[in-house]
Order: structure tokens, then C-alpha cells, then sequence
């Protein structure tokens, strides 16, 4: 019939416009599968071994194309669904579930890929593995697991000081028997305090000069630069407080112990003493917080807001999504509301600032430019944890949060300066918020300005093109 | 019957009771026994509390290993021989628990506020030993509330010991959240409960008990720190309960207290308008209070027991006094440096660390009076003292590092890192454990009428002594490099997986310290039945709980309560021919020994018969001289 | 069961029984005092709404203020061993706090004809239910003391050399009343 006809030929002809965006943007239209999978898999699963969620080993000889993708667009729903396998798998798993991705058809066919290669690489190294193994078992076939490992150190502690216990007593013994008393606890217990501060102090410079190489490298941000020297400023006061009063209190047992004709002195007070001891103190602590409070305020209330980079953090369980304003330089709204399987940051599809906001997969700063990072959480309280740029922030649900700062060394710079051509900025997760929290992690790189521009022109954007159009081509039907 | 125990001038044992074995050793009034349940049950739950995070230890130190262990022990919790990262949390939020409330709180302030409160104070027994009782046996409910939440099927409350919502409220954000979230409240119930029973007799006590010529000036300082502890729990425990109520509605009524805006389990949730900063507020505005209840009686017990086995007065008997009520009224101002980054106003956040670094300062005072204490002493050293000695070091270290945690621009870096992690570990998990180690060494012959071995004690002390500032330490570096806490696994980010190493070292040094605690529990339960009995004051101390004879006895004092005529410092006296003048000895008595002398007051009113004015140069002399900066 | 107190001689000459009456209320008063400071802190929170007193609470009010005066001429009846009296008031006193109760419950019937509720988006609403409800909660307790110190009346253990336990049951009501009064005000200023 015509009209019916008509109303293919428009649907015909619209899909091949429709396609031309595609067209135009295919180089990306090749999914990243393991991007994809590291921006929003891997915070719960491993390949090869069970982690918050099951190892995706094998994944799709379990099950078919299908079912995967219907389950990793909205796994409740196939549970609701009354699917008896997803059920039994959600019980499984204590009822943890998993996050509804925004994600393609074609996306999760590049991630179900990726595993694949995966698995294959995994299965490649195992024989060889196998192999040596085989080999080294092969060699030792009474290799100790760690737990027999640690037994065995424990165990060897335990011995030699009961043997040195043992030995201390039966002299000690010997000798009272004699009448002699050779063990003067008062002095042992002096001198062992002594020995414990030159050992311990040692043991604090110890730790200074090897774990201290291996703490924070110089802050990336400009605020950074200022509370690292506040942070020196206060480990000098400290570390001097810190080696008086231990001198003092482990020198203090030997001098003083009792002993034939030792008598204490009688000191109650010193009203001078005191007032100096709460005098200083009150002046020392005083100069610290009011330079803090400076530096605090500078960090949190002081910083500009003009020509500053936005960018939202999106936090949920488990994972990170960042969103850029686009050409606009704003953020669409946002509504929890809105939330669903095909728009999981919740984003006002009508709201005209929405339509260029970017939704990439990792997060790019250009070095030296101001960032203002808005946060906001889905579900529970999380906490944006950026450490080589000494930022950090709650990010909750219902209160949206910001943090602003200056990016000052690109990784690149970075990277040459550690001498390690892997090293990346990392976005942590750093509030309690589920099995796994220790898990959620964003990679961040900071890059010239030119870098940035064309990175920023390979984005997407958040809403695909294809999709407002067909919604309002069915409204017309 | 009626149990009037009046000064009778013909003393109180014309009143025969006969307990039972239920009225004397399960539900007794007696504030001794109480004492006595509260340790006992503090020692199971800390044993428990240490076993809990030897599980997690061993899962930082080897992410990658199996135990087959872990299955047989944790069930599904350790299926395949790994431990589930849901109950990996769950360890760490009752461990947590466990140690701040059960251990620290309960069993530290219990046991010895109970013990002696009115022992030291001259009083026959508590104000209402019928509250006490049922404070010792609402403690008891609540901590087996809180063991049984361990073996749920969904698992125990795991937000950690802070269960902030909507974490802790939501059981669709994790599976802990669900019942063992609602038996972690029922127990916090219970606690608090206690806690405030406890408190009130404490301060009713304390205020209205006294004997006869015990002023307030002639205290005890464990006393004083009893008494401020305690003020301390009545006002900030109340709060802690509105917080509970609050998150008992949320989770089960489905109000907005601290919900808004959630999206979770595939839903958008209805509630808004709540606030989670609001929950965070409540609960800190008794977890700061909190930390100092825990604190200042081990600092309490300090003070007496580096005082009697220094023969010496404690240094600076009212600034003690002094920064003990400074400490108390600054600690509930000071909530917000807990939330520095939680986005609240950054005013405030400059209000906050301002108050917190004032509270540095009276805790300066103390450890520098100690010092001056131990300073020309003439030491003892019991297991007690090398405790006390410990605290002091541990006290320090850990204090230190709150005052970079205090500076709000400093926190951004440091907060919920383990760096946070080794300070409340150096000051609340080592520093206070150490005073209730000191506490029990020293009373223990008051308590059980017997004596502890004092080698197995110091091998006890030095081991332990080593083990803590091996595990809690290196600690502070990780942090430093950005290591956060509460994570299951150090695997998940490059810049951490240098750190696993260290696991295994500090692991190794909690699984070796630990096994020196069983030196300790030994020595403990073994001396209770079968150790040397006890003499009637062991160490020579001045206060007046020795004066009570070593057998149980109701009403502690088989005659009239003795009158006290000084304070408790009078160690060493110059005149006297004994090291120690006890709190009862009367003037007449006191003739003897200084050979017809008038009354000694407390210091601070009398000239002090060596040269005073030449102290402070002699002492200034000394330190100039031992630093090597003045010729000898 | 043993005497629940040790009658030594007291420094302070309060019974102690009294000193941890006071003690208790001092706990009781922060608990509303972190409970009305958490509705500070939550106030003006975006999607807060005003929520309209119900004209019950008002009566309420009224009832326990009289209630406040009954309870405090049983205790002068006390003094003056007025075993009569101090019979009368006292029941006058617990029909009062029957009377509160009842409208409180009215007031809450109030409330959610207007539309507040307990669960609900408006948060300002649910305080008002979860402190009130908190308050009406102690009341019980305090009936019941009242119950008791009536029961010990007609026992005869309620005069004038005997007057501890009444002035407590007292102290607690008078306790209450100023807290409720100090709530409906407070309700009342956030509200206008």
C-alpha cells in the first residue's frame, strides 16, 4: 500500500543519511575492546582468576553473543527477567550487582574480543609456564607455598629465641645457685632501652633514606609545590621534637635506675619549666596553622574561575566516567533520574548544552592550564584521589563537590624524570565503597596544549548524532 | 537485704551476705568483680580482634597466593582459597569496631574506672552497683551481638568501623549492609547503653564518694582522667545515638536523613534532600571525644604508675590536672579535622585546624611532665612501668604525626591513607594498648591477690614494644606515596605494587607480635589460680587502694574507710625516712617519720626544704651538660 | 534484690540516686541537642520544604505545662504530708501525660491529613516526627515513674521525711516539659 510504502522508503532513505555520521567518524567506529574492558571491566574481573566479580575465562563458550550483551546492558533486568542462570549467578555472588554499561552492540563484541586474545595469551604462556614449572617442580618437587614458607620463618624466630631464652635462664640459674647474682634487671632493662634508641633511630633513618625514595615525586601541580614545603617545613619540627624527646626518654632508664644507694630527687614542680613547655609549643603550632590556614584557603577559595577547564568525574560503583563541556564550555544537566542503561551519567538529553559534551575514556589535562574537576556519585560516597597532583576530594551522592588546579608537568616530562617509560597519573578511589574499591582507577595524562586540541577532536561526544534524530523521526511516523 | 554499709564504728563484718557462685562471680554488684568481667571479656574480644586482622594481613601481604586455609576457616568467605574482597572489608570494619569500642573503650575504661574509682577514692563501692551490673552486662550482649554478626549469611557489617551512609545504609551497595549492618546497630545500642551506665556512676561517684579529707586537689591523676573520660562519654554518646536512630530510619523506613540522589540496584531511589555530611558530623562529633575516652585513662594510669616507680611526684601535678580538662573541653571542638575533604565549607575547615593544633598543646605538657618525672628517679622497673615508659615513646610518635593530619592543606594529600592508618594505630592501638598492658601488670595483684611473672612480663613488653613500631612505622611512607587504606589488594595500581613487599614484612612483624601476646595471656591466666600471693602493696605506692586487704572483701575495708590527710605524691620526700608516705598516713604518723615536722601540703603552697631556686639552673645545668653544650 | 545504692556518708549531701538522675539528664539533653542540631545542619538543604505545626501540638502544650504544675503541688504536697494530696495531683499529673500523649497522636493524625509525613521527600517533615517521637518515647518512661511514685503514695512511702523518689519522678517531668517546650518553639521558629 503507499502509505506504507512511503514510509520505507523515508525509513531507507534516512538510514543511509543517518549513517553517514558514522561514516565520517569511522576511524573510532572500530571500538577500543581493551579500553573498553580497562575503563569499566577490570575494577571487578580478572581473566584468568575470580576477583570482586567471576574470571571471565571462557566467557563465551559459557554463553552465547546474545545472552552477553543483554547482560552487560543491564544485568538486573535479565535477572528480573527470571533467568535462571543469571539468578543463580547473582546469588553466587552475594547479591553484589553489576553496573548497566552505556555501551554498543559493537563495543561489547570488541570487549567479548579482547578477552578472547586474552585468553589466548594466556593459554599460550601456560604450557610454557606448564613447562617450566613441570621443570622446576620437576627440580624441586617439595617447593613450600607461602603459607608453609611463612611457617617456617616464624617458626625459626620462635626457636632461636627460646634457645637464647633457655640459655639466659640456665646461666642465670647456674649462678644463683652460687649464691652470685649476675643478671641486674634494672640495668638490663636501662641498657636495653638504650640499645633500643640507637637501633631505632637508625632504624627511622633507615626508613628515610630507602622507603623515602620511594614516596610521592615532586608535585605535578602548582598548589602541590607550596603544601610540599609546608609538609617539610613540618617534618623538620617534628622529626627534631620527635629525636629530643626519645633521646631523653631511653637514656633517662639507665641513668636513673635503681640501684645500691640511688636515691630520687624530690621535684614536683617548676612553674617556669612548665610555662616554657607550653609557651614554645603554643608559638611553634601557632606559626603552622596560620601559614596552613593560608595555604588552605589559597587551595580551596582563592583559586579563578575564568578560563579554567571544566570537567565532571562521575563516581559509581566500581569505576570512573569524565565528561568535558565541549565548545560551550558547560556542563548539559544532570538529573539521577535520567539514569538508565543507554545514558548512565544521567544527562538532560533536551538540554541544548548537553549536545557537545565529550565522554571520553580517560582523562587528558593540557599542562599549565587551570582544571576545575566537578564530582558527583551515583550510588555511595566516593573519593576522587589524585596523589601526584596532591588533589583530593569526597565525591557524594546529592552534594556535587569541585576541586580546581594547575597541572604543571606533562607525563612525558614526568616519565623521563622517573626514568620509567611506563609510569601514568592515576585517579584513585580512596573512600570505602564496596568490594571493589581498591579497584577504580582512571589514568590521567597530562599533555602540551597542541596534543590536547587534536585529543579533543577525536572525542565523542556523549550523546551519539544518530541518536536524537531517530528519536524524533519515529515521533513523526 | 539491705546492704548498709555505713561506717559502723564496729566495722562491717557483722553483715554476713553469702553469695551465691551466681551473685558473687556472674551477676555481681561488686565493683571489683565488675572489674574483673570487663577485662576478661576486653582480653576475648581483643583476641578476637587480633585474629581478625591477622586474616587481612595475610591477604595484603600475599594477593596473589592461595590458602586452602581460608576456605576451611572462612567458608564461601575464602572460597578457592582466596579471601572474598566483600569480607575482607567486613574484617576490617569489626576489627575496627572491636578495638576502638570493645577493647579500648570498654575494657580500658571499665576494668580500671571500675577497679579504682572507689578503691583510690576511700568509698565502699559505686554509687549504684546495681547500674554498674547491668553496664558490665549490656557490654557483655552487645559484644556477643557483635561476634555473632561475624557468621551472617550476607556477612558482617563492612563500611567500616565508621560506617558512613549511603554505604552502611543501602544493602544493594554491599552485601554487609544488610543484616550484619542491623546487628552492628543493635550492638552499638547495647554499647552505648553501657557505656553512659557506666559513666554515670563513675561521675557520681567521683563527685560525691570520696572519704574523708580526699579534696579534689588530693586525687589520684588516674582518677581525674577517669572523671574527665567519663564527663567526656555522657555528653558525646548521646550524639553517636542520634546518628544510629537517624540511619536505623533510613535503612528501614525509607527516610532521607542522609540519602539524596542515589541511583543503585538499577533504580533511581525516591529519597532526597538528605545529607551523608550530615551523618559524618554526628558521628565524629563523638569520634573525636571518642579517641581522647580511649586515651586519657591509659594516659591516666600513666601517670601513676611512672610516679610510684619513679618514686618521684609526677611532675606538674595541677598542669596534668590542667591539660586533662583542656584536652576534654577542646576535644569537642575539634570533630571537623575528621572531614577536612569532604567538601563542607572550606570556612569551616579553617576553624577546624585551628582548634585541632590547640589541642597539641596540653598534650605536649603531659609528655614533657612525664619526662621531668622520670628525670633524676630512682626507677623501678616493673613489666608496669616499662609499659608506661612505652606509652610515652608510642604517644609521641603517633602524636607527632597528627599535626599533619591536623593542617587541613596537608590533609588533602594524607587523609584516608596509610598515613592516617599509623597515626590512630601509634596513639590509639599501641600508645592506649600499652597503658592497659601497664594498667593490668600494675593492678594485678590488687585484682586477683597474686603476682605476675615479671621476666615473662618484660619479655612480653620488649617483644611487643619492637613488633608495634615494626608493623605501624613503615606506615607512614605509604602513605606518603599515596597508598590508600581499606584497599583489599595493592595490585590493582603500578605506583602501589612496590609496597606488597612491605606487607610482607609488617604481616610477618603482627603474626611474631602477636604470638608474644601469648607470653602475656600465660603469665595472666596462669598466675590467677596458681602465682605467689600477693603483699599487701607490692610496689610501695601512696594511694589507697593498697590499703585494702588483698582478700575480697565487700565494702573493701574491713573496718572504717581510712581518712586521707595528703595528696598521692609524697615519693621521696627528703625529710622522711621512707621513699613513700601513703595518702592515710596522719600527721601523727607522719612525726615519726620526718622526725617532728609540721604537716607537708601539697607542694605548690610550701617552700620545698632543698634549695627550690637553685632547681630550675641545676636542672637547666644538667640537660645542657648531657646534650654536651656546657662544660661538666 | 540488694539495695541499689551505698548509703556513705555523701559529700555533697545529694542522694545519690539524685546525682545520677542529673547525670542521665545531662546525657538525655545532648542526645536532642545533636538531634536539633542535625536538623540545623540539614536545614535550607535544597528541596526543603516548611512544614505547618499542627494546631494539636499546641494543646499538647498547654496539657503538659499544667501537667508540670500538678507535679510540682504533689511535691509541696509531700513536704507538708498531704497524703491526700499529693494522691490527687499526682493522678491529675499522669491524666495530664495521658493527655499530652493523646495530643501528640492527634497532632501526628494532623499532620498527615496536611500532607507531612514521616517517609517522604520532605526531610523537615520526617525530624519533626522521628524528635517528637523520640520526646513521646521518654514520656512513657515518665508515666511510668509517675505510676510508680503514685503506687509508693498509697503505700505510704510518699512524706515528708521520705522525699527523694517524688522529687525525682519531678525532676524528670519538669525535665521533659522544658525540653518539649523548648522543641515546639524550636519547631515553630524553623517553621515560620
Amino acid at each position: 500500500m503507499p502509505k506504507n510504502l512511503l514510509s520505507a522508503l523515508r525509513a531507507l532513505v534516512l538510514t543511509v543519511l543517518l549513517s553517514l555520521p558514522g561514516l565520517w567518524n569511522s576511524a573510532q567506529a572500530q571500538p577500543d575492546g581493551a579500553a573498553i574492558y580497562s575503563a569499566n571491566c577490570a575494577a571487578c574481573h580478572k581473566i584468568d582468576a575470580d576477583l570482586v566479580g567471576p574470571a571471565l575465562k571462557g566467557i563465551s563458550e559459557r554463553r552465547d553473543e546474545a545472552w552477553l550483551i543483554k547482560w552487560i546492558k543491564n544485568s538486573q533486568a535479565v535477572i528480573n527477567s527470571g533467568d535462571p542462570y543469571a539468578k543463580d549467578l547473582y546469588a553466587k555472588w552475594n547479591n553484589v550487582q553489576m553496573p548497566a554499561f552505556d555501551l554498543s552492540d559493537d563495543e561489547v563484541k570488541a570487549v567479548l574480543a579482547y578477552i578472547k586474545a586474552e585468553e589466548g595469551k594466556l593459554a599460550a604462556a601456560a604450557p610454557a609456564q606448564a613447562a617450566g614449572g613441570d621443570a622446576a617442580a620437576a627440580a624441586d618437587p617439595n617447593a613450600l607455598s607461602a603459607t608453609q614458607k611463612f611457617f617456617m620463618v616464624v617458626l625459626m624466630f620462635v626457636l632461636l629465641f627460646a634457645s637464647f631464652l633457655y640459655a639466659i635462664k640456665t646461666i642465670s640459674t647456674f649462678f644463683k645457685t652460687k649464691g652470685i647474682r649476675i643478671l641486674d634487671w634494672a640495668a638490663i632493662n636501662g641498657i636495653l632501652f638504650f640499645v633500643f634508641l640507637v637501633v631505632g633511630l637508625y632504624l627511622v633513618y633507615y626508613q628515610f633514606a630507602v622507603y623515602g625514595k620511594h614516596t610521592l615525586p615532586e608535585s605535578a601541580s602548582e598548589h602541590g609545590v607550596i603544601t610540599d614545603q609546608m609538609f617539610m617545613i613540618t617534618l623538620v619540627i617534628t622529626m627534631i621534637v620527635f629525636v629530643a624527646t626519645h633521646i631523653l626518654l631511653f637514656t633517662f632508664p639507665y641513668l636513673y635506675r635503681t640501684r645500691e644507694g640511688h636515691k630520687a630527687y624530690y621535684y614536683p614542680d617548676n612553674h617556669n619549666l612548665e610555662r616554657l613547655w607550653t609557651i614554645v609549643p603554643a608559638i611553634v603550632l601557632t606559626a603552622l596553622v596560620l601559614y596552613g590556614t593560608k595555604v588552605w584557603r589559597d587551595i580551596t577559595q582563592l583559586h579563578p574561575t575564568e578560563n579554567v577547564n571544566t570537567i565532571e568525574l562521575f563516581a559509581y560503583q566500581f569505576g570512573w566516567k569524565a565528561r568535558y563541556t565541549g565548545a560551550d564550555n558547560t556542563l548539559g544537566r544532570f538529573d539521577y533520574r535520567l539514569i538508565s542503561q543507554d545514558n548512565n551519567l544521567g544527562i538532560d538529553k533536551n538540554d541544548p548544552k548537553a549536545q557537545d559534551d565529550l565522554y571520553p575514556m580517560e582523562i587528558v589535562l593540557p599542562v599549565n592550564k587551570g582544571v576545575l574537576f566537578r564530582f558527583r556519585a551515583r550510588d555511595v560516597i566516593h573519593s576522587a584521589y589524585m596523589p601526584h597532583f596532591r588533589a583530593q576530594m569526597n565525591v557524594v551522592p546529592g552534594m556535587p563537590t569541585q576541586f580546581y588546579m594547575v597541572p604543571t608537568i606533562t607525563t612525558e616530562q614526568m616519565r623521563k624524570k622517573l626514568n620509567n617509560m611506563d609510569f601514568n597519573y592515576e585517579l584513585a578511589c580512596n573512600k570505602i565503597c564496596g568490594a571493589a574499591h581498591f579497584n577504580m582507577r582512571m589514568k590521567i595524562r597530562v599533555v602540551e596544549e597542541a596534543e590536547y586540541q587534536q585529543w579533543l577532536k577525536e572525542q565523542k561526544t556523549y550523546f551519539k548524532p544518530a541518536e536524537n534524530l531517530t528519536a524524533q523521526l519515529n515521533v513523526n511516523n | 537485704m539491705a546492704h548498709s554499709a555505713t561506717e559502723h564504728a564496729h566495722g562491717h563484718d557483722h553483715h554476713e551476705h553469702h553469695d551465691t557462685f551466681l551473685t558473687k562471680y556472674v551477676f555481681s554488684q561488686d565493683h571489683k568483680m565488675i572489674a574483673k568481667q570487663f577485662l576478661i571479656t576486653g582480653i576475648v574480644m581483643a583476641i578476637v580482634g587480633m585474629l581478625l586482622s591477622l586474616i587481612f594481613r595475610i591477604q595484603l601481604a600475599y594477593p596473589d597466593e592461595i590458602f586452602p586455609w581460608m576456605e576451611t576457616v572462612l567458608g564461601k568467605w575464602g572460597k578457592g582459597g582466596k579471601l572474598d574482597p566483600n569480607f575482607y572489608l567486613g574484617l576490617v570494619t569489626i576489627h575496627g569496631t572491636i578495638m576502638v569500642f570493645f577493647v579500648l573503650t570498654a575494657a580500658l575504661s571499665g576494668t580500671f574506672s571500675n577497679l579504682l574509682i572507689p578503691l583510690q577514692l576511700g568509698a565502699r563501692d559505686m554509687a549504684s552497683p546495681f547500674i554498674n551490673m547491668l553496664s558490665y552486662w549490656f557490654f557483655l550482649t552487645s559484644s556477643v551481638v557483635m561476634l555473632i554478626s561475624l557468621f551472617v549469611e550476607t556477612g558482617p557489617a563492612s563500611g567500616g568501623w565508621t560506617v558512613y551512609p549511603p554505604l552502611s545504609a543501602l544493602p544493594k551497595a554491599m552485601p554487609g549492609s544488610g543484616l550484619g549492618m542491623t546487628l552492628w546497630l543493635v550492638s552499638m545500642t547495647l554499647f552505648i547503653a553501657s557505656s553512659l551506665m557506666g559513666a554515670l556512676n563513675y561521675i557520681a561517684t567521683i563527685l560525691n564518694m570520696r572519704t574523708v579529707g580526699m579534696k579534689m586537689t588530693r586525687m589520684p591523676l588516674t582518677i581525674w582522667a577517669f572523671f574527665c573520660t567519663a564527663i567526656l562519654g555522657v555528653l558525646s554518646f548521646p550524639v553517636l545515638f542520634a546518628a544510629a536512630i537517624l540511619l536505623i530510619f533510613d535503612r528501614s523506613f525509607g527516610t532521607a536523613f542522609y540519602l539524596s540522589e542515589i541511583f543503585i540496584g538499577n533504580e533511581a531511589l525516591s529519597q532526597t534532600g538528605g545529607s551523608p555530611i550530615l551523618f559524618q558530623h554526628l558521628f565524629w562529633f563523638l569520634g573525636h571525644p571518642e579517641v581522647y575516652i580511649i586515651l586519657m585513662p591509659a594516659l591516666g594510669l600513666t601517670s601513676e604508675i611512672i610516679a610510684t616507680n619513679s618514686r618521684k611526684p609526677i611532675f606538674g601535678y595541677r598542669a596534668m590536672i590542667g591539660s586533662l580538662l583542656g584536652i576534654s573541653v577542646l576535644s569537642f571542638i575539634v570533630w571537623g579535622h575528621h572531614m577536612f575533604i569532604t567538601g563542607m565549607n572550606p570556612f569551616l575547615g579553617n576553624v577546624f585546624m585551628i582548634l585541632t593544633l590547640v589541642i597539641a598543646v596540653p598534650s605536649a605538657v603531659k609528655t614533657f611532665n612525664y619526662l621531668a618525672t622520670l628525670w633524676r628517679g630512682n626507677l623501678q622497673f616493673t613489666p608496669g612501668m616499662l609499659f608506661a615508659i612505652g606509652l610515652v615513646s608510642l604517644f609521641i610518635s603517633g602524636g607527632l604525626t597528627g599535626i599533619y593530619l591536623g593542617n587541613a592543606a596537608l590533609d588533602i594529600n594524607l587523609h584516608d591513607t596509610y598515613f592516617v592508618v599509623a597515626h590512630f594505630h601509634l596513639v590509639m592501638g599501641s600508645a592506649a594498648m600499652f597503658g592497659m598492658f601497664a594498667g593490668i601488670y600494675h593492678w594485678y595483684p590488687r585484682m586477683f591477690g597474686k603476682m605476675m611473672n615479671e621476666k615473662l612480663g618484660y619479655l612480653h613488653f620488649w617483644l611487643t614494644f619492637a613488633a608495634v613500631y615494626c608493623v605501624f612505622f613503615p606506615m607512614h611512607f605509604m602513605g606518603l606515596d599515596g597508598v590508600p587504606r581499606r584497599y583489599y589488594s595493592f595490585t590493582g595500581f603500578e605506583y602501589m605494587t612496590e609496597w606488597v613487599n612491605m606487607n610482607k614484612f609488617i604481616t610477618l612483624s603482627a603474626i611474631l607480635g602477636s604470638m608474644a601476646q601469648l607470653i602475656f595471656l600465660y603469665n595472666f591466666f596462669g598466675n590467677i589460680l596458681k602465682g605467689k600471693r600477693a603483699p599487701q602493696n607490692p610496689w610501695n605506692s601512696n594511694t589507697l587502694e593498697w590499703t585494702a586487704p588483698v582478700e575480697h572483701l565487700h565494702g573493701n575495708w574491713p573496718g572504717d574507710i581510712p581518712h586521707v590527710h595528703r595528696w598521692p605524691y609524697d615519693y621521696s620526700r627528703p625529710e622522711a625516712s621512707t621513699d613513700f608516705i601513703p595518702q592515710n598516713i596522719s600527721d601523727e604518723g607522719l612525726e615519726e617519720r620526718l622526725g617532728g615536722s609540721k604537716t607537708i601540703e601539697t607542694p605548690s603552697h610550701q617552700e620545698i626544704p632543698s634549695a627550690k631556686s637553685s632547681a630550675d639552673t641545676m636542672l637547666f645545668s644538667r640537660l645542657l651538660a648531657f646534650l654536651s653544650l656546657k662544660r661538666s | 534484690m540488694a539495695s541499689t545504692t551505698i548509703d556513705q556518708k555523701q559529700k555533697f549531701n545529694v542522694n545519690p540516686k539524685e546525682l545520677l538522675l542529673w547525670l542521665f539528664l545531662g546525657s538525655v539533653s545532648m542526645l536532642f541537642a545533636g538531634l536539633t542540631s542535625a536538623f540545623i545542619v540539614a536545614y535550607g538543604d535544597k528541596s526543603w520544604q516548611l512544614v505547618t505545626m499542627p494546631q494539636n501540638f499546641m494543646w499538647s502544650t498547654i496539657a503538659i505545662v499544667l501537667s508540670s504544675v500538678t507535679m510540682h503541688m504533689a511535691y509541696r504536697s509531700a513536704k507538708q504530708n498531704e497524703i491526700g494530696q499529693i494522691k490527687v495531683y499526682l493522678t491529675l499529673t499522669l491524666l495530664l501525660g495521658l493527655v499530652f500523649f493523646a495530643f501528640q497522636a492527634l497532632g501526628y493524625q494532623e499532620m498527615t491529613s496536611n500532607g507531612f509525613f514521616l517517609v517522604g521527600e520532605n526531610t523537615n517533615s520526617s525530624f519533626v516526627y522521628l524528635i517528637s517521637g523520640i520526646h513521646l518515647a521518654h514520656i512513657i518512661s515518665a508515666i511510668l515513674a509517675v505510676i510508680g511514685s503514685l503506687i509508693s503514695t498509697f503505700k505510704y512511702k510518699v512524706h515528708s521525711k521520705s522525699l527523694v523518689s517524688i522529687r525525682m519522678t519531678g525532676t524528670y517531668w519538669h525535665f521533659l516539659d522544658i525540653v518539649w517546650i523548648y522543641l515546639y518553639f524550636f519547631f515553630l521558629y524553623y517553621n515560620a
